[in-house]
């Protein structure tokens, strides 16, 4: 398998458009991911302009819905950044590899903490979930769950491809892990349930994909709906989303306001949308309309066509990184490409879900598509980790297509 | 994926397939199934939240019509609607009181200081539920230059707080002229009274409407131009009121009801060829753009209330001698009678069954025209039995009295007249001088007219027609409307020629003679009724009917003056005289040139006299 064979092979090969290089990562996740950010940049921009406030105003870019774009070309940039690098650097094979895995794993811990403490976190919408982040003019919010998110899943898979690793005995590691794991996935679910609950998902996931033993998945699902309900019982507004979600017509001002003002926005777009930016209903009546119920404002403007697009493009997302993890060459590629694809994709369909009124409302947000910076920024990291994987399974898969076109030959 | 199958490592990429694509799979049914919601949501629910969200998105603005005008014969403006700008503020959002207050003042001619306090107290004050006030009235119905130097100041930064308002407003250019006629009208109030009430719906006309998209804090956003509805502005009506002759009226009216200071007074023009009512006034008035101003105590509160009535419409009283030629007439176009019969008197009193009829002098014998001019009360008693109960109820009734007049103006009174069964043993005897029956002033003159009609009764009018917001006609109500031949064109002239000329010429109504025309008229002086069977209240109503001139009438006037509170009630002193200076004032100002000077009779010497009295 020398680059030789593939610079000769280019004629009618996969990799024509690469030239003699070897690709460096997937194009499709960087691709679908532009895609969605791009929607993202107009329907935030087109979702947050109101009347008070200058609609285009570039000197002013860091306070009005421009700084978006700022965020979705930083994103943009991160993703294709990262998904350059090789992803086996985190393999836990390595010291280097262990270090990194744990560094992430202490970072997201800290973090988590920090905004625990009274006066360092600061409270947006009733829940404390931000850091503040003054850079320049810009002064940004930061959640430490969407850091959380992203770096459980890249810690979790270096870990459980340790060489060596009995993951189906409790001193071989599951004990550990699990430990490991529940302490990030439980502070982040402190602030954010709805990340905390993702998160819990996605480590059921990983755990499956190491081929962990059906007693232990059981036992995880156990805990964690054991765990989750206590969390509901422990906040009541919690409580108070789930009866709004049983009593539908209770009160159309009171908790049911926000779901039904998605709904009435998802009515009167229709089929094909009244047009970008004609909504109404981004004028006061949808709270939340650029962030977590961006798809209500996407849906009214671009109809339920549009809306069932960018579930489209979610789901081509999710075909991809189903291939990538099928065809990653090593265990820590799978995992990798496996856990990112369905936190994004999970994601996204809970976020479809809640704004259809199919779960009980979550502050969740709509990935690379809703307004804000650090969510942007860590799923720019996630989509980035995903492509590089995917190069490296496109190399893979291309090497074994040659050999069996070689193998046809002999 | 291919690949697995020719991998070495196959059974163990094959068990990893397996682990994967569980949760691929439920993670694509989760995002598969969302995109179907979606779907089923707008497939089976679409429309109603649709209809939702349209509901609290749309607002339907009215866009008033403007109302129509009330014009007088000559399409002078009587009452009309006029747009006007109002300046407020929203206390709450004034950031510098002093800056605006300063900004402001001059524009709207008000001293500076005093619109900073305004300001101010404005800031201080809290609505009922102890919110912050937010809407304040700064100045109201600017005209037009100072709203225009506002509205070029409110533009800027820090005039948020201010805002102009528009409003419609009635207004009544002539004051109080015709007020009785005009009626009034407010926005928000409504229409109280007059053509204003008669005519509202033809004057309102329809609004129009407009659809705008508003936010959640009320702010229009857009308007669907397609869901607009014009306004349809009111139609104008047209009075047969010449407000001039109105002028006219209403002087010579507030002169005698200054002189007499009665309970009020009436006073009513009309053209007897085409009745129309060329002037119609009461006293006391109103003015119609403050009807009822605030009042103190109760008895002030009634007295306003009062002055709303139009008397000449709305007020029944017993007639009185003034009734006497509409019993006269018919028995003299009957052939019951000749003008110059004789009959003999023997006043001053005499006894009709068991009730003794007086005269205010005393008579031997009087021509029939003679017990007009003298107005007896023995000699109509005397004619009332030679016409006989059947007769006097038919011309009583077809000379319209007993029944409305159907002029075009609310509040009419139909007076009181019983049907001939309920008539007492005295009815034949007392409905000839005016008593048992109540009128209104407007069907006595409708009556009298008749007579200067040539016998014709015409219905008397006050409209003449409704044009649109653009001048078209939309009905013209100018032709005269018969009302039915009293009595023969012959018998009509002769008794306007001999008796009434009589009563004007050496008779009771001799205060209504006019310079170059020859009036013609009857007086009336009345004891008013306490009500029914109790007896009388010493207190008078003195009227007069009159017209000119006798040859070929161009107006008649009526008169009447109730409760006058001097010593002189007499219709032909306290109303006559009222009546002369009108129509000398109208057949000038109609230019009807001055009777041949033969026609004209040479005018007796005053005689001081009674007028016509009809005291049982």
């Amino acid at each position: 398998m020398s680059r030789d064979a593939i610079t000769i092979e280019n004629d009618d090969g996969l990799l024509a458009i690469a030239g003699h290089r070897p690709l460096l990562f997937d194009h499709g996740i960087v691709l679908i991911v532009g895609m969605l950010m791009t929607i993202g940049v107009v329907m935030v921009y087109s979702a947050a302009v109101s009347l008070d406030q200058p609609v285009f105003d570039l000197s002013n870019w860091h306070r009005t819905p421009l700084r978006q774009g700022a965020f979705a070309a930083l994103g943009l940039l991160t993703m294709v950044i990262v998904a350059q690098l090789d992803y086996r650097t985190l393999s836990n094979d390595t010291l280097t590899g262990r270090r990194l895995a744990w560094l992430v794993w202490l970072m997201s811990a800290v973090l988590l903490v920090v905004v625990l403490i009274p006066g360092v976190g600061s409270t947006q919408l009733g829940a404390t979930r931000w850091l503040r982040v003054s850079l320049g003019p810009i002064d940004a919010s930061f959640q430490p769950g969407e850091f959380a998110k992203v770096g459980m899943i890249i810690w979790l898979a270096a870990v459980l491809t340790r060489g060596g690793l009995e993951l189906g005995t409790w001193a071989g590691g599951f004990r550990s892990i699990s430990i490991a794991s529940a302490a990030l996935i439980g502070l982040t679910a402190i602030e954010d349930y709805g990340t905390g609950a993702l998160m819990g998902v996605v480590f059921l996931t990983l755990l499956w994909q190491a081929r962990a033993r059906w007693w232990q998945v059981l036992l995880i699902i156990t805990v964690g709906a054991v765990l989750g309900a206590g969390f509901i019982y422990y906040k009541w507004y919690r409580v108070q989303r789930l009866l709004t979600w049983f009593d539908k017509d209770a009160d159309a001002s009171g908790a049911a306001y926000q779901v039904n003002q998605a709904l009435m926005a998802i009515g009167s777009g229709g089929w094909w949308g009244v047009g970008l930016g004609a909504g109404v209903q981004k004028h006061g009546y949808l709270p939340q309309a650029h962030n977590d119920f961006i798809l209500a404002i996407i849906c009214e403007e671009l109809g339920a066509v549009g809306g069932m697009f960018v579930a489209l493009l979610f789901l081509m997302l999710l075909i991809r990184g189903w291939w990538i993890a099928a065809n990653a060459p090593d265990a820590l590629g799978r995992l990798l490409a496996s856990g990112l694809t369905t936190l994004i994709c999970l994601q996204a369909a809970f976020n479809i879900a809640v704004v259809t009124n199919s779960v009980p409302t979550k502050g969740i947000s709509l990935p690379f598509v809703s307004a804000g910076g650090s969510g942007v920024l860590f799923l720019g990291v996630a989509a980035g980790l995903l492509a590089s994987v995917g190069g490296a399974a496109l190399r893979d898969s291309h090497e074994r297509w040659l050999e069996r076109r070689a193998a046809a030959r002999d | 994926m291919d690949g697995g199958a020719a991998s070495p490592k196959s059974k163990q990429a094959q068990g990893c397939l397996m682990r994967l694509a569980i949760p691929f799979l439920l993670v694509a049914a989760g995002l598969l199934a969302g995109a179907g919601r979606l779907a089923y949501i707008q497939h089976y629910e679409g429309a109603r939240w649709s209809e939702l969200a349209k509901e609290q998105h749309e607002r339907t603005i009215p866009i008033p019509a403007q109302r129509g005008s009330i014009l007088d014969s000559e399409g002078r403006t009587l009452a009309s609607s006029v747009r006007r700008r109002s300046l407020y503020f929203d206390p709450t959002m004034v950031s510098d009181a002093r800056f605006a207050a300063y900004t402001l003042a001059p524009l709207i001619q008000m001293p500076a200081a005093e619109l900073e306090t305004l300001l101010r107290d404005g800031q201080q004050r809290k609505t009922a539920e102890g919110k912050p006030c937010s809407f304040m009235w700064i100045k109201r119905r600017l005209d037009d230059a100072e709203a225009d130097a506002v509205a070029g100041v409110l533009r800027g930064r820090n005039m948020r707080a201010f805002e102009l308002q528009d409003e419609v407003i009635r207004e009544y250019p002539q004051g109080r002229l015709a007020c009785h006629v005009l009626g009034f009208f407010n926005e928000g109030g409504g229409a109280g009274a007059g053509i204003e009430l008669q005519f509202d719906k033809a004057l309102s006309g329809t609004d129009g409407s407009r659809r705008v998209i508003i936010d959640e804090d009320r702010e229009r956003l857009a308007q669907r131009h397609e869901a607009d509805v014009a306004p349809r502005d009111g139609h104008s009506v047209v009075l047969t009121i010449d407000s001039h002759l109105q002028r006219i009226t209403e002087r010579n009216l507030k002169l005698a009801f200054d002189e007499h200071k009665p309970e009020w007074a009436v006073a009513i023009v009309m053209d007897p060829k085409t009745g129309e009512v060329l002037a119609m006034a009461s006293l006391p008035d109103f003015d119609p753009a403050k009807p009822l101003p605030p009042t103190e105590t109760p008895a002030e509160r009634a007295l306003a209330e009062l002055a709303l009535r139009n008397n000449a419409i709305g007020a029944n009283y017993e007639p009185g001698s003034i009734f006497k030629p509409f019993i006269a007439a018919p028995a003299y176009a009957e052939g019951t009678t000749r003008l110059d019969e004789v009959y003999e008197i023997n006043g001053p009193s005499r006894l009709f069954g068991r009730r003794t009829l007086n005269d205010t002098a005393t008579y031997d014998r009087l021509t029939l025209a003679g017990i007009i001019s003298q107005s007896s009360n023995i000699g109509m008693a005397l004619l009332g039995g030679r016409l006989g109960g059947e007769r006097i109820d038919r011309y009583i009734r077809s000379f319209g009295f007993g029944a409305l007049t159907n002029i075009e103006l609310p509040g009419e009174e139909n007076g009181q007249y019983a049907d001939r069964a309920k008539w007492t043993s005295y009815s034949i005897q007392s409905l000839p001088i005016g008593q048992e029956i109540s009128v209104t002033s407007i069907q006595l003159l409708t009556a009298f007219a008749a007579l200067a009609n040539d016998g014709m009764r015409l219905q008397p009018r006050i409209v003449r027609g409704i044009v649109g917001a653009n001048g078209e006609i939309i009905e013209d109500r100018s032709a005269p409307i018969e009302r039915g031949r009293v009595i023969s064109q012959e018998a009509a002239r002769a008794f306007r020629m001999e008796a009434l000329v009589k009563v004007v010429q050496e008779g009771t109504g001799k205060n209504a003679q006019i310079p170059d025309h020859q009036a013609f008229g009857k007086t009336g002086t009345a004891e008013i009724a306490a009500g029914p069977g109790r007896g009388y209240l010493k207190k008078y109503v003195g009227s007069f009917l009159g017209g000119a001139p006798a040859e070929n009438p161009r107006a008649v006037a009526m008169v009447s003056i109730y409760k006058p509170s001097g010593s002189k009630y007499y219709g032909g002193t306290v109303a006559a005289p009222a009546v002369a200076r009108i129509l000398a004032e109208t057949l000038q100002y109609l230019r009807v040139p001055p009777d041949a000077k033969s026609e004209v009779l040479p005018i007796a010497p005053q005689v001081d006299g009674p007028g016509g009295s009809v005291r049982p």
